[in-house]
């Protein structure tokens, strides 16, 4: 029987789930959403929805992984009953297939960190770069290869010597990278007007439905609840570590990197292009890759030592990736051990699958595109399945014996069952809904169809087959993670 | 800057990286006695 690694020390946990939680939907995404949904009134469903969905569903994640100490899979089967580790399985591959074209993005920010080393990016237009880059097809798929090496030889080397050396080191100097980036730009002469919109809050732009929307779906995505990845970190936790404080934590944290990446983007937009900033900011671009690839190479350029805050933006942009990719890649990993092989040849398979299925988005950002949208809204869905698994074993019994455990410094009272039993259920409805809405009043002739990349039916055609692949396989994983005969 | 964006900014500051900062801190004093404890 496997021996399972356990956190060094709880320092190493908290960088860890840091690492899990920030990545490079904080520093690219925030701040577009901040530009689109009214500025600093943004702010205040944002922080909201951080106590109402983000942070009982880590505390939720954290005690299923620590209670089952076993992968998405084995944990639903734990909790839930034998008969329903399809839905780990489901929410498993949700976050692996968000790998898949995740590790491609963290390959746009390595050619990007090279590049600004080489001082390649020295241009006042990004987009001819950045289209010759994609169009090359090559590059694109060496830098994923290269970040699917990267992620898998951390896991590989385990969750001490691996997963949480690597935290301990690049988490402290993501953090450092913000602060930094964020001093010069509201140093920067003109950086007052940023701060004005980023923080202004008037309270009429509440009565808009869609910030509180917004606000919703920037939680859910941004801080990693919901993915079943803390439910995996969780797996190697002591016995009597906390579970509530250590899900605050990583909460904050998440948004403290946010602010910091906000405040660095919108000073510097503001202070540089005056006159286009709004524009700029609420460029997505190609795959949303607007603003960091295309805009912020050249307005770099026009700074002083501007250089040398490209290459340290790319960096943070990097490791920012690197840590999200390697909770990820473990989070697979975990799933392909818990069937009964080793680390070793777990991460091979999850290595390989992962960089060819990850080939298409590499090769076509239509492609990106459609799986962004799928697995984007697919972890709505996960977010909900962790819900109904304390629902299903009873909320206030999952309080009790899971939750408010041994070793905890901060416990959570019956608010906290009010949330889980209500409150996700229904924000969860409302966001499905709103976002279905949204691909059908866009897409009025092709919602449905199934091959349109931002449809409905794409969505339900991608996310049925899982179900029925792993309500299928149900059994099959229920024996090899339980080593039993199931009935 | 304005006043009002500098109020806002104060307010959300404190509860993000204050949030941050003194629950990183309550979990920091906690193990510290932890060690102390086993220590002795």
């Amino acid at each position: 029987m496997e021996k399972k690694e356990v956190f060094s020390s709880r320092w190493g946990l908290i960088l860890t789930a840091l690492g899990m939680a920030v990545g490079t939907g904080n520093i690219w995404r925030f701040p577009r959403i901040i530009a689109t949904n009214h500025g600093g009134s943004f702010l205040i469903p944002w922080v909201i929805f951080l106590f109402l969905w983000s942070i009982p569903l880590l505390v939720l994640e954290f005690a299923m992984g620590k209670e089952s100490r076993k992968g998405t899979i084995g944990a639903f089967g734990t909790i839930m009953g034998r008969g329903f580790g399809w839905m780990g399985g489901y929410v498993g591959f949700c976050a692996t297939a968000i790998t898949f074209y995740y590790s491609v993005v963290m390959g746009w920010c390595l050619k990007y960190l090279v590049a600004s080393i080489l001082g390649e990016l020295n241009f006042s237009d990004g987009l001819p770069y950045w289209n010759h880059f994609i169009g090359t097809k090559y590059q694109p798929l060496i830098f994923h290869f290269f970040s699917m090496l990267i992620g898998s030889y951390i896991i590989y080397r385990g969750v001490v010597r691996g997963i949480e050396k690597v935290n301990k080191y690049l988490i402290p100097s993501l953090f450092i990278l913000l602060v930094i980036a964020a001093i010069r730009s509201i140093t920067l002469p003109g950086a007052s007007s940023g701060l004005n919109f980023m923080f202004k809050v008037k309270l009429s732009d509440l009565l808009d439905y869609k910030i509180w929307l917004q606000g919703l779906t920037q939680s859910a995505w941004s801080t990693g609840a919901g993915w079943g990845l803390l439910l995996t970190y969780a797996v190697y936790v002591k016995k009597k570590e906390d579970i509530v404080l250590n899900s605050i934590i990583t909460g904050f944290g998440n948004n403290s990197a946010s602010l910091l990446a906000g405040i660095s983007v919108v000073c510097i937009v503001f202070a540089l292009r005056p006159a286009e900033a709004m524009d700029l900011i609420q460029q997505t671009g190609p795959a949303n890759t607007g603003l960091s690839f295309i805009w912020f190479p050249a307005l770099f350029n026009q700074m002083v030592f501007g250089r040398i805050f490209q290459v340290i933006f790319f960096l943070a942009l990097s490791f920012a990736a690197l840590s999200s990719l390697i909770a990820q890649i473990e989070l697979a990993t975990r799933n392909v051990m818990d069937i009964g092989l080793s680390r070793k040849n777990s991460i091979m398979i999850v290595g390989i699958s992962a960089f060819i299925f990850g080939i298409p988005s590499a090769l076509y950002i239509r492609f990106f595109e459609n799986q962004d949208w799928v697995w984007g809204l697919g972890l709505l869905v996960s977010g909900m399945f962790i819900a109904l698994a304390a629902i299903k074993y009873g909320v206030v019994k999952f309080r009790d014996n899971l939750v408010n455990t041994i070793g905890n410094e901060v416990t959570v009272g019956k608010w906290f069952d009010f949330i889980v039993k209500f409150l996700i259920p229904l924000e969860f409805l409302f966001l499905i809904v709103w976002w279905f809405s949204v691909a059908i009043s866009g897409n009025p002739r092709t919602w449905w169809n199934p091959f349109f990349p931002g449809s409905v039916g794409t969505c339900v055609l991608q996310w049925g087959l899982i179900f029925i692949i792993f309500i299928l396989l149900n059994n099959w994983l229920m024996k090899r993670n339980f080593n039993f005969k199931v009935e | 800057m304005e006043t009002s964006a500098i109020v806002s900014f104060i307010i959300f500051g404190c509860i993000i990286w204050g949030g941050f900062v003194v629950s990183a801190g309550i979990a920091m004093k906690k193990e510290k006695r932890k060690k102390e404890n086993e220590e002795n």
